[in-house]
């Protein structure tokens, strides 16, 4: 040892503690351990692994994970072999999970805001202030405005029972997902016609099928022969996990992929053929390959046989649709001068030539079975998706490719039921009384709802589209018993959703959540958010609640699967910091409501009923399947026909059930959490086809495939209405006034059939805009990158993971000063961080190399679109020769990203684009509100 | 050696509060109560913060400000300048890595465990000194010499191996991020004092070994 001056050990620290005791006494603050017994300390220590069956939440597609834990920390991520969903295969966002649950930004304690909403400042409270907060303010705007002023909006994550089950309590109706500012339009054709949601290739393998021997066996057979991809793009966006690999699987087995899409997507790279459409034009397209079939169809020519006349065994009304389509035939349109859905009006339009869209509707026709498949960023996304969806959904129908196997399913139809009661769906029934123009109105609390007894009565599955404007303008009801009743939105509660970002024109929204009344407050009172990540939204916030993160929490998962499946989320850890589950903020919530004098929060529906975490989903368990033993083979071949199949797949399988004739259900043993445990994670009941058939799992009045929407029967010597449609157009009549959406179409209620209307802000099909072709020449589309919407762009291998010339490396190396929202708004701290170029992906805009060319740009220069409306952002291009001539593809939650929670992609937002700053705000698709994202144009001008 | 075990204690408590949320005023009067003495290496540190103290008008206030400034520099939302976690400085700015795995291995070694259990992780700044100060205590407590001399090496252990391979960094961010002359001289007096009872328990177990026969010399705790 070097010698050195000895540290005296009398006075080494030359501190000295002036009080009595000295620095010594220090000691009373506390060390802030406890000691454990030996046996207690290796119990901790967990030697070896623990795997746990769960469900990610890295997006929507909720695969089926198992998950191995070391010492308490997660330590690897595969995919759950049992789940048929998956089965086994996780995606590049599942396995980074574990840096978004151990991420450094991380909401990790509740918070309320110091400052002004959008300056990101906020102080640590503790969870008895934060809800005290909340339930103070939430009983405060019950009784001014009441509860129907407040919006609990789940966002993009399913688990939400519990959040729905509380407001429903609290008596507001508007418990809203994001699915309804998402692709509804697409969705609409389905719902219309099956009173389903989404139409997908039959190609989940393995499937569970009964053997003629009785057995049962998976089933790892593919017999598509064909798919086509529409703006739809599942070997990126994965959301339908099953279609990346079953679309390999299924062409080697045979099948042709066609892609449709005015970019080269992934999906395009394996496709036999790839048609660039031009955006907005899906419609037409699928009405000139249904004028071309019925056309050119004929019984009699095997060559010629497109339509499949089954289809009449479980569908009616057939003939006024097709009716309703002919008539449009002989029309001229007065945009270009041809016959509505003849192939050269559609060539026009869609800048497809003829002979090729001829040979697309001859080859759909042809070939047996095949799929018709279309996604959210394409038709989901236009303002006339709904007529798209509804041509579509009459090609899989009349094609008889719906329910054969190889063919398409609807997977809303068929799919576990989950939720029942513990949804709350059942206080939503509940009577409440209101003064309208001075008289006393009751009515139940869903005739409340803002978007379905206002403006939109076909408002999707009571959830609302028509925000952000409701919160500065108010709600003022026109239909139903509360017609007249005006009331504002004082409360907007969002969990696990981002729409400062994604929902509607982002300045809009900002408005919106800023905007104060006459007296200096904000109108919006009161703004949650709820999450586990930190995005742009919750810098809007009053109060910020830690939600625990997937791998922290219990719920149910919710997939798109040809058959029922069903399986459980669990906790793989414990929620860290001070996160709690849903469960547990509701829980929590509810009984400072209940403290308070809350008269609509009673113990009996919430600790009492439901006292552990664990019988709240089991509740919710207790519906599953729910679905008819029909189809072929017969699932259950022992078991009534056509009964509602209730409990575990071993004891329908063994027979362990009870039957209600009356009821017409079969009752096995209920599925619980503790039965999920110990079977992997999975519930899986058995495959089967034509389910259509007999009534089978249709959901429409009929129990038909329904062509027309709105029509009478006769039942009893009573004649009553029925279809969908009808329902509308029944409050429509009662109050005598049509809603705005459809009055712009020049309609006075919603069609009993076939209908055609042209989508907005496209110069080439909608002669209003015209006269935008020569100074707005782009059209400006939307594409996946390999992240969940605007949830994840903070997971470092992600930010790294090029995709599709959408999320480009092509970051420049900075040396950011670092800015952190001090005192005075925005500061830099004078630490620097360096982002080496090359590093980190940004979001890009990709342009058609001719174009490109032609306006003197290269790749990497930086550029702005601006639209007819004023709306700009800016990013980088990228030249490719994988787009269409005059259009740009902006990545989807990829850029103008100003959350400090998302590190690196925050640090590059002034220069990567953002598709929601152009999106015209007014422009809300027509019959359920939602806005188009996809009906941008758009000038480019160089700026770097 | 008893009062220097029990300074320790006190010195590593007061620290971990120091990074505990929130600030309360019983420990800013703890801060308030040191006398430094002249030359040592932790004064300008800790004066700096007993300045911003004294210089406070009212103590609620001053209480206030500093938990808001410390939400701002380590709690979040979102990123923060100063995480104070081992495993961002050392594993690539992500958290849960390697340094908490071992630091959770260490404590229960010790039968030790936070009264927060596994919800935080367990390389967080206040939980590493929290623990020195748990070592601290039971060096102090210690019935046997030899007892008291292996939980001296653990603790120097865990300086050498757990703490200071991250601390300076994080004092450096900590330091650079704030203008607030509280958390400048908290990051500085919190580097100091590790620095000087490294130093210090190196010396005192060099002195020991030195008395100790040759095979024992070199024993450190696994």
């Amino acid at each position: 040892m070097i010698a050195t001056k000895a540290i005296s050990r009398r006075d080494f620290l030359k501190l000295a503690g002036a009080s009595a005791g000295g620095l010594a006494a220090m000691a009373a603050l506390g060390h802030g351990f406890k000691t454990l017994s030996a046996s207690e300390a290796r119990q901790q220590q967990e030697a070896g692994k623990r795997v746990v069956y769960t469900a990610c939440v890295m997006c929507p597609a909720e695969c089926g994970l198992a998950v191995e834990v070391e010492n308490g920390v997660i330590s690897n991520i595969y995919g759950n072999n049992h789940v048929p969903y998956n089965s086994g295969t996780v995606c590049a966002k599942g396995v980074a999970g574990l840096q978004l649950v151990y991420n450094v930004n991380r909401i990790k304690y509740p918070m309320i805001r110091v400052g002004e909403r959008g300056e990101g400042k906020f102080k640590r409270v503790s969870w008895e202030e934060a809800l005290d907060y909340i339930a103070t303010k939430l009983i405060e705007i019950k009784q001014k405005y009441g509860a129907e002023s407040v919006i609990m909006d789940c966002g993009d994550v399913t688990d939400r029972d519990p959040y729905y089950y509380l407001f429903r309590a609290f008596g507001t109706p508007h418990t809203v997902e994001h699915g309804s500012i998402c692709d509804t339009p697409r969705r609409h054709g389905p719902k219309l016609m099956f009173g389903g949601k989404r139409i997908e290739p039959d190609i989940m393998r393995p499937v569970l099928v009964r053997q003629p021997d009785g057995s049962l066996k998976n089933d790892y057979s593919y017999r598509t022969r064909l798919i086509i991809y529409v703006g739809w793009n599942p070997f990126t966006a994965t959301r339908i996990n099953y279609e990346s690999r079953g679309t390999v699987e299924a062409r080697l087995a045979g099948a042709r992929l066609i892609v449709i899409d005015p970019a080269f997507c992934n999906t395009a790279t394996k496709a036999d053929r790839w048609i660039p459409i031009r955006p907005g034009t899906d419609a037409d397209l699928f009405a000139a390959m249904l004028r071309y079939i019925l056309e050119n169809h004929r019984d009699d020519d095997p060559f010629r046989r497109y339509i499949d006349w089954s289809f009449k065994e479980y569908s009616q009304g057939w003939e006024e649709f097709e009716a309703a389509f002919r008539s449009w035939w002989d029309r001229k349109d007065p945009l270009n001068g041809l016959p509505y859905f003849s192939l050269e009006w559609a060539a026009e339009r869609t800048s497809i030539d003829a002979q090729t869209i001829a040979e697309l509707a001859h080859t759909f026709g042809i070939t047996k079975p095949a799929a018709l498949v279309w996604g959210m960023n394409g038709i989901g996304h236009h303002y006339n998706g709904y007529v798209a969806s509804i041509l579509g959904t009459a090609l899989n129908v009349i094609t008889g490719n719906m329910e054969v196997p190889g063919g398409a399913i609807d997977t809303e139809l068929v799919k576990s039921s989950k939720g029942g009661k513990a949804s709350g769906g059942d206080f939503l029934k509940r009577e409440v009384t209101r003064i309208v123009n001075g008289r006393e109105v009751k009515g139940k609390i869903e005739e409340l709802h803002m978007d379905g007894y206002g403006d939109w009565p076909a408002a999707w599955d009571d959830v609302v589209g028509d925000y952000p404007r409701r919160f500065i303008e108010g709600v003022t009801l026109r239909y139903g018993p509360f017609r007249g009743h005006r009331y504002p939105i004082k409360a907007f509660f969002i969990r696990t959703g981002n729409p400062v970002i994604t929902g509607s024109n982002t300045q809009k929204w900002i408005e919106a959540l800023t905007a104060k009344d006459e007296t200096g407050n904000y109108k919006v009172e009161l703004v949650v958010y709820i999450d586990t990540v930190f995005l742009e939204t919750g810098l809007y916030a009053d109060v910020v609640l830690p939600e625990a993160s997937y791998m922290e929490r219990m719920s149910l998962s919710d997939i798109y699967p040809v058959h029922p499946v069903l399986y459980l989320r669990d906790f793989v850890i414990r929620p860290m910091y001070e996160s709690k589950t849903q469960y547990e903020i509701c829980w929590a919530l509810a009984r400072k409501l209940h403290e308070k004098g809350d008269p609509d929060i009673q113990p009996k529906d919430f600790w009492e009923k439901y006292p552990t975490e664990e019988d709240f989903w089991n509740e919710a368990l207790r519906v599953a399947p729910g679905r008819p033993n029909t189809g072929e083979p017969l699932p259950y071949p022992n078991l009534p026909k056509g009964y509602k199949l209730l409990g575990t797949p071993d004891s329908l399988e063994a027979g362990r059930v009870q039957i209600d004739d009356e009821k017409k259900e079969i009752r096995g043993e209920p599925l619980t959490v503790q039965w999920l445990r110990e079977h992997h994670g999975v519930a899986v009941w058995p495959m089967s086809w034509k389910r259509f058939h007999g009534g089978g799992v249709l959901q429409t009045d009929s129990k038909k495939v329904e062509f027309v929407w709105d029509y009478t029967v006769e039942k009893d010597g009573q004649v009553q209405r029925k279809g969908r449609y009808a329902k509308y157009n029944k409050l429509i009549e009662e109050a005598g006034e049509t809603p705005p959406g459809i009055a712009r179409l020049g309609w006075q209620k919603y069609p009993s059939t076939f209908y055609w209307f042209e989508t907005r802000w496209n110069p080439y099909t909608n002669p209003d805009y015209a006269k935008y072709r020569e100074e707005y020449p782009f059209q400006v589309i939307c594409g996946r990158i390999h992240h969940a919407m605007s949830g994840t762009q903070m997971v470092d291998w992600l930010g790294r993971l090029p995709t599709e010339d959408l999320w480009m490396p092509l970051n420049d190396e900075r040396v950011v000063e670092e800015v952190i929202i001090g005192e005075n708004g925005p500061t830099p701290t004078g630490r620097r961080v360096r982002i080496p170029r090359g590093t980190w992906s940004i979001g890009v805009i990709q342009m058609n190399r001719a174009d490109g060319e032609r306006l003197g740009l290269k790749t990497g220069d930086l550029v702005e679109l601006e639209t007819p409306q004023g709306f700009k952002t800016r990013g980088k291009v990228v030249l490719v020769e994988t787009i269409r001539p005059g259009v740009l593809r902006l990545p989807f939650g990829g850029g103008g990203r100003f959350s400090p929670g998302l590190g690196k992609t925050w640090a590059f937002h002034d220069i990567t684009p953002n598709q929601n700053a152009l999106v015209d705000p007014e422009n809300l698709s027509p019959i359920m509100g939602q806005p188009a994202y996809c009906d941008v144009i758009v000038k480019v001008r160089k700026i770097g | 050696m008893e009062r220097e075990l029990k300074e320790r204690e006190g010195l590593y408590s007061l620290l971990r509060a120091l990074f505990s949320y929130p600030l309360t005023e019983t420990v800013l009067g703890a801060v308030a109560s040191l006398a430094p003495g002249p030359g040592s290496p932790m004064a300008p540190g800790l004066r700096q913060l007993q300045q911003r103290i004294r210089e406070a008008v009212d103590g609620r206030a001053l209480v206030e400000a500093l938990n808001v400034e410390m939400t701002r520099l380590m709690e979040g939302p979102g990123r923060v300048p100063a995480p104070p976690f081992a495993s961002f400085y050392l594993h690539g700015e992500r958290l849960m890595g390697p340094a908490a795995v071992a630091a959770r291995r260490f404590y229960l070694q010790w039968s030790a465990m936070p009264e927060t259990e596994w919800r935080i992780p367990p390389d967080h700044i206040a939980l590493e000194l929290g623990f020195l100060a748990y070592l601290a205590r039971r060096a102090a407590e210690a019935t046997h010499d030899a007892e008291r001399w292996r939980i001296l090496q653990a603790s120097r252990e865990f300086l050498r191996r757990h703490v200071l391979p991250w601390l300076p960094r994080f004092c450096e961010a900590l330091a650079s991020s704030t203008t607030d002359p509280f958390f400048i001289g908290l990051a500085a007096f919190t580097h100091e004092a590790v620095r000087l009872d490294l130093e210090w328990l190196d010396a005192v177990l060099a002195e020991h070994s030195d008395s100790l026969p040759s095979d024992e010399r070199t024993g450190r705790s696994s």
